[in-house]
């Protein structure tokens, strides 16, 4: 009996390429699961949940011989299934557990405490703000606190509007990783 | 209960996240959400590791026969997401108290009293195509492949049940004279799809038929309609690039429905008392001779006749559009509606009383069902039918 071999993504995805069916065996095997649990977890429905991600190993083959440029296949194949159950969303096709977070995150941000959650998350920008190197801390603060656009933020700082974005996303990014999805929907209310 | 709105409210902002046009803010925010549903320790099985490798093995294979063949049982693509489900549960319902009823329902009736030796099976993928030369093709399971080249386009039937548009690859631009028509009908029991030049996807209902260019060329694309159709419309941009082309759909109803890209459903059956046109995704004009209207995702406008007012009303655009999924859908649908649509897709004549005493019908039922199991759902609820020959008699 000969050891098994582990072969890495990349690898496999260089055979799956060349039609090799027994490395799409490998590959479906390897992430299958986890894509139902992801997709599970939003739908709360096995069957949609199977399906979508079905659907999404289906392109995998039909794209397969693509599938060789693809560098982080985990990231791929969960922006796959990201992608598809927001797009049973938009078509109205996922079930009402999906929506059930937003509930609770608009009855926090329009109720009667909203106000002094605002003043809560000036807080939290601010302190967020001060770890931030200068440049970005700067468009990060013109954009919340005077919620200019990046447009006006370019002109204001006089760099371009391009390099403002980035800063930006790049400062949002770290941003949402401190705090609640209900805060970023405030930050988008405001905005 | 979430309310729609509220729904409403988390889709257009996806929406926004989907064609790139949300704020940075918003764009985080849609990804937080969708991160929200991870637990902090995400190791937590969901089954037990047997179960697990079973249902790994189950989806590995359904994989392997759907990869080494293309799908050729499924009427529409989206059915295949629905076949495991068990028939859903018909209901009668009296005057709209549908959730009493569902709090009791009653036990099916064990034998079928309907009076029948044959079962009338459902309808299928099947249409007629007309070219533009007046030549006609009779579509069904039969063989697929290339069934003409005609104006500088090419038409494939797929093996699924779909005809496919594409511009021959000699296509020379700026040819004189107007592009060639062609015409696909589906009879009573027959639904089809169409995939149009410009990438626009049609699902054409039973009993319908469209009638379309084979290139659009111009300032607008133009397509005519009778009966029921879905369209995921392509966005494209008019022959001089600088805007995009509207898609505008006609029916003999004097309703048209014009459009830039979106996906929508519009009903015309002249044995119904209004056209409906139903919003999925994107946004529509509906207009008649003297009234317009603008829909965003989830209304209907009724159009209920060529000179009156046009309503919009709020619906849930899954319910009205289960057909292209392989669906009936009820929804405090009275006997007379039910009948028209058993009618068009099983191809009977319905015969029932013409005063009813108000009874309403909800629930969704797969279209697969061939007409006697379809009758049973229907029977368990106080009413009975018997067939004859290619009558469906209601029974007083």
């Amino acid at each position: 009996m000969s050891a098994e071999v582990v072969y890495t993504d990349k690898a496999l995805l260089e055979r799956l390429s060349r039609g090799d069916n027994n490395a799409y065996e490998t590959i479906y095997r390897r992430y299958v699961y986890s894509l139902y649990v992801a997709a599970y977890r939003r739908l709360n429905d096995r069957q949609q949940a199977e399906d979508l991600v079905q659907d999404v190993f289906f392109r995998v083959w039909n794209k397969r011989e693509e599938m060789a440029q693809v560098d982080n296949l985990s990231a791929y194949l969960h922006t796959a299934v990201r992608y598809e159950v927001l797009k049973l969303v938009t078509r109205r096709k996922a079930p009402l557990y999906f929506f059930e977070p937003f509930e609770s995150m608009l009855m926090e941000s329009d109720g009667p405490d909203s106000r002094l959650m605002a003043k809560e998350l000036l807080g939290l920008v601010y302190k967020y703000a001060d770890t931030l190197p200068e440049k970005r801390k700067q468009v990060f603060l013109l954009h919340i606190t005077n919620r200019l656009s990046t447009r006006e933020i370019a002109e204001t700082l006089g760099i371009s509007q391009k390099t403002v974005q980035n800063q930006l996303g790049t400062a949002l990014n770290g941003f949402r990783s401190h705090v609640s999805p209900a805060i970023m929907l405030i930050l988008a209310s405001w905005m | 209960m979430l309310s729609p709105k509220k729904r409403r409210k988390l889709i257009r902002l996806i929406e926004k996240y989907q064609k790139g046009i949300a704020t940075p803010e918003e764009v985080s925010f849609v990804e937080a959400y969708y991160k929200y549903f991870d637990p902090e320790n995400a190791s937590l099985p969901l089954l037990p590791s047997p179960e697990k490798q079973e249902q790994e093995n189950r989806l590995f294979k359904d994989m392997q026969a759907r990869i080494r063949q293309p799908p050729e049982e499924p009427p529409v693509v989206r059915l295949r997401k629905y076949t495991r489900v068990a028939a859903a549960v018909l209901l009668l319902i009296a005057g709209g108290a549908a959730l009493r009823y569902m709090n009791k329902k009653k036990p099916p009736v064990a034998t079928l009293p309907v009076a029948v030796k044959n079962d009338i099976a459902p309808g299928g993928n099947k249409a007629v195509l007309t070219l533009g030369n007046g030549s006609v093709v009779v579509l069904d399971s039969a063989s697929s492949g290339l069934l003409a080249e005609q104006g500088g386009a090419t038409v494939t039937k797929t093996g699924d049940g779909r005809l496919v548009y594409q511009k021959a690859v000699s296509d020379g631009t700026g040819v004189g004279g107007e592009p060639a028509y062609n015409t696909l009908s589906t009879p009573k029991g027959g639904q089809y799809r169409l995939q149009l030049p410009d990438g626009t996807k049609v699902w054409l209902n039973s009993a319908s038929s469209i009638h379309y260019p084979v290139a659009f060329t111009g300032n607008r694309r133009q397509v005519d309609i009778t009966g029921e159709a879905y369209f995921e419309v392509a966005q494209i941009l008019s022959s001089d690039g600088r805007k995009k082309m509207p898609f505008v759909v006609r029916t003999d109803r004097h309703t048209e429905v014009e459009v830039l890209g979106t996906h929508f459903n519009i009903m015309a059956y002249t044995d119904e008392s209004a056209v409906r046109t139903t919003l999925a995704e994107g946004s529509v004009k509906v207009t008649n001779l003297h009234h317009q209207v603008l829909l965003t995702p989830g209304q209907q406008a009724v159009l209920e006749a060529s000179l009156s007012p046009i309503k919009v009303k709020e619906v849930d655009a899954d319910k009205e559009t289960a057909w292209i999924s392989g669906f009936f859908q009820f929804d405090h649908t009275d006997l007379p509606t039910l009948m028209r649509q058993l009618q068009r897709w099983y191809d009977v004549e319905p015969v029932y009383p013409v005063k009813d005493n108000g009874r309403k019908f909800g629930g969704r039922i797969s279209r697969s069902l061939p007409l006697l199991e379809m009758l049973r759902l229907l029977e368990s609820n106080d009413i009975h039918f018997k067939i004859d020959g290619k009558k469906l008699i209601v029974q007083q």
